[in-house]
């Protein structure tokens, strides 16, 4: 596999990608922390709110959709170590689950915005709901970003790009890991 | 290609814990904790996070120049929402209610 002119080697290149990637995700881990510190605030305040307003959460949706994301990261976890092995349709098929299982979680999601709002809980019902929104909403649009890198790693396949592309995955995926107890669980 | 099985081996024992710790969040959530829910639920959400940044994302063996990346954004991170718990913990009155809440 032959490595851009402006790399030593592909291994060089491989590790400025996912260094580049890392750095990234340093800055979302500051967007999403300034959400989680709004978080922290709005539960110091209005604690009898919050607790309250969580009874109405789509508890047993949202807990299956954290199955969802886990269970597709590793999938993608699968699919790298598949692809590094030279296995390409293993690695394929792998991936493919991965943003399949990501669509099921979007639709899930969307299922769950459907219910609130038929039950009339919107962005604008108070301090729960319009952080649940935002910060879940955030979220699924990380997944859909998510879905759509993924599917540009199908068309070319390697592992010094896949990598790469998975550890965004993670990434969305941990996020939610947070958001699950947060907003569904405690 | 020899080293594919225990890869594969260790990505399914990484994906099992995950879901033993979900699975123990999901039924702990039902159990009347009181104050100690949100720790309790925070520390297995911290754990399953630490699995998937140390075997799925391979910090554990990675360079340094990433594991100081993540460092820094944390640390970052943590000082953000440190001041604003430090702000809303030290404040002598909160804020006036908000917006008025549709009935449930």
């Amino acid at each position: 596999m032959s490595h851009a002119e402006h790399f030593e080697s592909l291994e060089k290149q491989a590790h400025a990608a996912r260094l580049g990637m890392w750095v990234f995700l340093g800055s979302e881990i500051l967007l999403f922390g300034a959400l989680f510190g709004l978080y922290a605030s709005y539960r110091a305040h209005y604690p009898a709110e919050l607790h309250e307003a969580m009874h109405h959460s789509e508890k047993v949706l949202g807990s299956l959709n954290t199955a969802i994301l886990l269970g597709s990261s590793a999938l993608v976890a699968a699919s790298v170590e598949m692809l590094r092995a030279d296995r390409r349709g293993l690695a394929r098929l792998l991936l493919a689950g991965t943003m399949l299982l990501g669509l099921v979680f979007l639709l899930v999601k969307g299922l769950e915005y459907r219910s609130h709002v038929t039950a009339g809980f919107t962005p604008t019902s108070g301090e729960f709901w319009s952080l649940y929104y935002t910060m879940t909403g955030l979220h699924a649009v990380h997944v859909l970003i998510g879905i759509a890198v993924l599917s540009l790693m199908l068309f070319d396949l390697a592992p010094h790009r896949l990598e790469v592309g998975a550890l965004y995955w993670h990434f969305v995926d941990i996020v939610w890991i947070f958001l699950w107890p947060l907003f569904y669980l405690a | 290609m020899a080293a594919l099985l225990p890869r594969v081996k260790r990505v399914s024992v990484v994906a099992g814990a995950l879901l033993a710790l979900w699975a123990l969040s999901f039924g702990l959530s039902y159990a009347d904790l009181g104050r100690v829910a949100l720790p309790i639920a925070l520390a297995i959400a911290v754990t399953k996070a630490l699995l998937v940044v140390l075997f799925f994302m391979e910090l554990l063996h990675e360079r340094a120049s990433m594991k100081v990346a993540l460092v820094a954004a944390l640390v970052l991170a943590a000082t953000l929402i440190g001041l604003m718990v430090a702000d809303v913990a030290t404040r002598e009155d909160a804020p006036p209610q908000s917006s008025p809440r549709t009935p449930s």
